[in-house]
């Protein structure tokens, strides 16, 4: 797997994820935004329901901690979802500003970054999930694990934010 | 002149609208612009599969005009739809009631913090389908009639459609949990937002809308409204305790203050007893040392008279046998004399 993503390039690993994604070319800059945003939304809704889950879990064991821990990922996740939906969406450039294609290099490479942190988050939640469902040993790295790359992924995108106010 | 057009007439209420075919062809004609704030979604739907989205748009530049792009939109297909979605957070409100485990009745206003997906759009377009516009025809045998479906989704119809579910799934069984006294505790805080979460997932997923934020503004159950009425009652008895125990303290404090002076002061005197008794001690053991060694240098004096005494007595009887013997000697000669004198009387009788 390693190998395969090393050897492609950074708007195939979009691509990987978002099957309508084009790197940002020509007159599919709008749309690809778009189609990003919503895939991270999508996405979120996803870790949302592992994080509801967990919560599930936690109420019906009496389990007060992973409950706790569960509704503090629901409250990032939210906040998350509200950062995309409020974001602003790249405009189609007039050709007296036009960005040079590096500018949009740059905005691949921070979709790159949201959209496999989403993903990696995504796998530990659900392992999380298996392991907390079978009082494992190893729920409370997976719990720490899945938390921070929440954050690490809203922190890219805040990023991602930052760079196309930039870009515009 | 263009001029601006608001997509909803009750901003407060109206949370998602439809606008069909028909509507955009009359209403929506010429030079109106269009603009889908932040928080705001334009959600174009044709023959029931979602076209396009557009979110934060000025819609009067989008392919020659807002009208052009409509028109461009509309061409093709059966159906076509234009829905916006407001998809900000907004506050709902329904009733919490429910029965105490220890059978009181509470009530209480819970405000719940919703959102629209509009990523989830058809289905927040098929709960508009749900919601027909019925009328009664027939004049001798009535009958309900669907003469279209809602085109707008309302802050009220939201909270009809959780109302009952969340009194039935979440509040009943919540309150059945605690006692009465439990009412306002953090931790009922936590358990009635997780039952909400849980329980009313379902139902918020299949009409594609998620639950942000829930509390409930707990009114007084029986038990609180007793302990209200008994409070003046309560308080003043507690303050009274509460003056009875600090008289009784202040009233040991002075015992005890007075009892320590008095401790403190018998304590001086035993200690001033013992340091003058300790001196008479000290006192009479000089005495005693003074007299022991008064006696033990008049023992020495006797001795010592006696040792004089004796060797005067020595010195007596020696000059006594001394004497003794002179005398001795003197009565030996005396009797030698006598005797012979003795003696040259007989020779002298003899030779006679």
């Amino acid at each position: 797997m390693v190998e395969i993503i090393t050897g492609v390039t950074l708007a195939a690993r979009v691509i990987f994820f978002v099957s309508s994604y084009r790197g940002y070319k020509a007159e599919s800059k709008k749309e690809d935004d778009r189609a990003v945003r919503n895939w991270i939304m999508e996405s979120i809704n996803g870790l949302r329901n592992h994080a509801v889950n967990l919560m599930e879990i936690g109420y019906r064991n009496d389990d007060n901690n992973l409950e706790r821990e569960a509704k503090v990922m629901i409250d990032n996740l939210d906040l998350f979802k509200n950062e995309v939906n409020l974001a602003t969406t790249g405009e189609v450039q007039s050709i007296w500003n036009k960005k040079s294609s590096t500018d949009f290099e740059n905005l691949v490479d921070f979709d790159v970054k949201v959209v496999e942190e989403i993903d990696n988050v995504n796998k530990k939640m659900s392992e999380l999930v298996i392991e907390v469902t079978a009082n494992g040993d190893d729920k409370l790295r997976l719990l720490g694990e899945a938390k921070s790359g929440i954050t690490a992924a809203r922190n890219h995108f805040i990023q991602r934010m930052q760079f196309i106010k930039g870009v515009n | 002149m263009t001029k601006m057009e608001k997509w909803r007439e009750d901003p407060d209420e109206e949370l998602v609208k439809i606008f069909t075919r028909t509507e955009l062809s009359t209403f929506w004609t010429t030079n109106i612009d269009l603009i889908i704030g932040p928080g705001e979604t334009l959600v174009w739907i044709r023959d029931g599969k979602i076209e396009d989205v557009v979110t934060q748009s000025r819609l009067n530049n989008v392919a020659g005009g807002f009208r052009n792009w409509i028109a461009s939109k509309s061409s093709g297909g059966k159906e076509v739809k234009m829905m916006i979605i407001d998809n900000k957070p907004f506050e709902i409100v329904i009733g919490a009631d429910g029965y105490t485990k220890d059978e009181l009745e509470q009530s209480g206003i819970a405000k719940l913090t919703m959102r629209l997906n509009h990523e989830q759009a058809n289905r927040l377009a098929g709960v508009l389908k749900e919601k027909a516009i019925k009328i009664t025809k027939g004049f001798f045998r009535k009958r309900e009639v669907i003469t279209g479906y809602e085109t707008k989704l309302t802050r009220t119809d939201i909270e009809q459609m959780f109302a009952a579910e969340a009194r039935a799934k979440v509040f009943g069984p919540v309150i059945k949990n605690y006692e009465s006294t439990a009412f306002g505790n953090r931790e009922l805080v936590g358990k009635v937002e997780s039952a909400a979460q849980i329980e009313l997932r379902k139902t918020l997923e299949l009409w594609g809308m998620a639950l942000e934020t829930i509390y409930v503004d707990w009114n007084r159950n029986a038990y609180q409204d007793w302990k209200t009425e008994r409070a003046p009652n309560l308080w003043e008895e507690k303050a009274r305790r509460e003056w009875e125990v600090d008289e009784t303290v202040h009233t040991e404090e002075v015992t005890d203050i007075r009892s320590d002076a008095a401790r403190e002061r018998r304590k001086k005197d035993l200690e001033q007893d013992v340091s003058e008794l300790s001196d008479l001690m000290k006192m009479k053991e000089q005495i005693n040392q003074q007299k022991i060694a008064r006696k033990t240098a008049t023992s020495d004096g006797e001795l010592e008279i006696e040792k004089v005494k004796a060797q005067a007595q020595i010195e007596s009887s020696k000059h006594n046998l001394e004497s003794y013997k002179d005398a001795q000697a003197a009565e030996s000669e005396k009797m030698l004399r006598m005797m012979e004198i003795m003696q040259g009387k007989k020779k002298k009788e003899e030779e006679k």
